[in-house]
């Protein structure tokens, strides 16, 4: 009897939805090139916005300090009216999300001298409010979506090609099956890439649970599960053991991308690197093909501190090689630096 | 031990009967008839005789009532182990499931009753695996959620309907429940279903 046959489960995917998440920032910037970057035929493909109310630089040190005149790199500026008002007009003349909320964020202001854990918190938090508006809108309408996509507003992916490309390789994958696929029983899998094999900074750390959270793919239930199992780490507004004090020593993560993968594995959640892509199709993990001219994913943080004139230009214009470029040659040593 | 001080406590109901005496009524109840989805019959069962809905509808019904929750409460007041659901077809006394899961680990499900394994389950005897009885149990929304929304899980296989051919409703809760990291327990045992 073949092993693989009798547990092969077949990817497909018709309906996506994209779960947009976090502060708008440089979003005027960057919606042209998300729109045309999340463009394919044969699926259906929807997008679900929630946005702050208020902006931060947690890793933006440097800049805090030398334009801001900011040393509290916790400090959250909220904005004003009008600025919220354009930024939520923006987000749905350009992505017209199937739901939208500005997401309320005063119970994060009383639990501000957590520190370190709210940071990490505050993310699962804008997470899962765009993953339930999903899922408040798939019990509406009674549809489930195949694929769920976190995507930033600030957050370009590259290379251009990079969904479409990652969507048919998976499209039809026989998942379970021995050869050339993901080797797991349940279909319901996470993509993400690693920050890295170990964490630098951390000597030891080689195997070190972590993911890159910028860019994260879940098929099928996956997503859901693991905002349920966030709800764990997120500040309760109601009176219970975890103080303050408590939650703060208790807080199981030492970042966002420690938290990403330790959830996953707490939750079973099977979890992948991105395929390879390139302009003729995707390598999958585990396939054996030449890799010449494939790329792999990577999102992109896009600040305008990044351009001498600090005005950031029509990215959907720019070639792949042209931002491969910036991205070696400018971005990456400024991302380094905390600028 | 970690106690838990629970402050809010949520019912959900999948039944379209409205108890004209309700056993407990200032505990919020979200209810709604059980939907009928005439799909997966292998998830259909009995229990001691009495045939219960398809547990894919039934944790459907249960999973819309949760996102009714949520619309209601949102997420901080649903966060961590802050907020009991109590789950059953229709009113039920759940006071004893109630004391037994507040002293209880925060990751625990108090079901209302488990039967030891048998051949029917397809697991031997000596393991001696208590099967939760899906209908009827106690947890935080946060494991309430995952649970329920097994029934996504099954749907992700609708291209591949073979696979789950051999499924039943009692491996499949026991399955969800290893698989996200569930302790459980029960104020009842029994020994199980004749085959």
């Amino acid at each position: 009897m073949s092993l693989g046959m009798q547990n092969e489960s077949i990817i497909d995917i018709k309906n996506v939805a994209i779960c947009m998440y976090g502060q708008y920032r440089t979003g005027d910037a960057c919606l042209e090139y998300i729109k045309k970057f999340y463009q394919a035929t044969n699926v259906n493909i929807d997008f679900f916005c929630s946005v702050k109310e208020y902006e931060t630089s947690y890793t933006r040190l440097e800049y805090n300090k030398k334009t801001l005149g900011i040393t509290d790199h916790f400090d959250a500026r909220p904005l004003d009216n009008t600025t919220i008002e354009y930024q939520s007009n923006q987000i749905q003349t350009h992505y017209q999300p199937k739901k939208f909320e500005v997401y309320k964020t005063k119970n994060e202001s009383v639990l501000l001298d957590m520190k370190h854990s709210i940071l990490h918190s505050k993310v699962l938090m804008a997470w899962t409010e765009s993953i339930m508006l999903k899922q408040q809108y798939e019990a509406e309408n009674n549809i489930t979506y195949d694929l769920v996509i976190m995507q930033r507003y600030d957050v370009i992916v590259w290379p251009s090609f990079a969904f479409e490309k990652v969507l048919y390789g998976i499209q039809g994958l026989r998942v379970g099956d021995g050869g050339g696929t993901i080797p797991t029983s349940d279909k319901n899998i996470m993509f993400f890439e690693h920050i890295n094999a170990f964490r630098p900074e951390q000597i030891g750390s080689f195997m070190y649970p972590n993911g890159q959270d910028l860019w994260v793919w879940g098929l099928g239930n996956s997503l859901d599960v693991w905002v349920y199992e966030a709800l764990q780490h997120i500040p309760s507004g109601l009176s219970s053991n975890y103080t303050k004090k408590q939650y703060n020593y208790a807080y199981p993560h030492y970042d966002t991308h420690e938290m990403l993968a330790c959830i996953c594995n707490k939750m079973n959640i099977p979890t992948s690197r991105f395929p390879l892509v390139s302009e003729k199709g995707a390598i999958l993990p585990l396939q054996q093909r030449n890799t010449a001219g494939f790329k792999r994913p990577n999102p992109i943080v896009i600040r305008d501190s990044y351009w001498e004139d600090g005005v950031i230009p029509d990215l959907a214009a720019l070639s792949n090689d042209e931002i491969e470029q910036l991205y070696n040659t400018r971005i990456l040593e400024l991302w380094l630096k905390g600028i | 031990m970690l106690i838990q001080n629970q402050s809010h406590i949520l019912i959900s109901l999948a039944s379209d009967i409205i108890e004209p005496h309700p056993i407990r009524n200032d505990w919020e109840v979200f209810q709604r008839p059980v939907v009928t989805s005439d799909k997966w019959p292998q998830y259909n069962y009995t229990f001691e005789g009495e045939p219960k809905p398809n547990l894919y509808d039934t944790y459907k019904t249960h999973w819309l009532n949760g996102i009714d929750m949520w619309k209601k409460y949102g997420q901080h007041a649903l966060a961590q182990n802050d907020t009991t659901v109590l789950v059953n077809d229709v009113d039920f006394f759940f006071s004893p499931l109630i004391d037994l899961y507040h002293d209880s680990p925060p990751n625990t499900v108090v079901f209302e009753r488990l039967w030891r394994s048998s051949r029917y389950s397809g697991y031997s005897l000596p393991a001696h695996t208590p099967h939760p009885v899906p209908d009827t149990f106690v947890t935080s929304y946060s494991n309430f959620m995952k649970i329920v929304s097994l029934w996504k899980w099954i749907d992700s296989h609708s291209n591949t309907p073979e696979l789950l051919s051999e499924d039943n409703a009692w491996l499949l809760i026991l399955r969800t429940t290893w698989k996200y990291n569930l302790i459980y327990t029960s104020t009842k045992w029994k020994e199980g279903p004749e085959v």
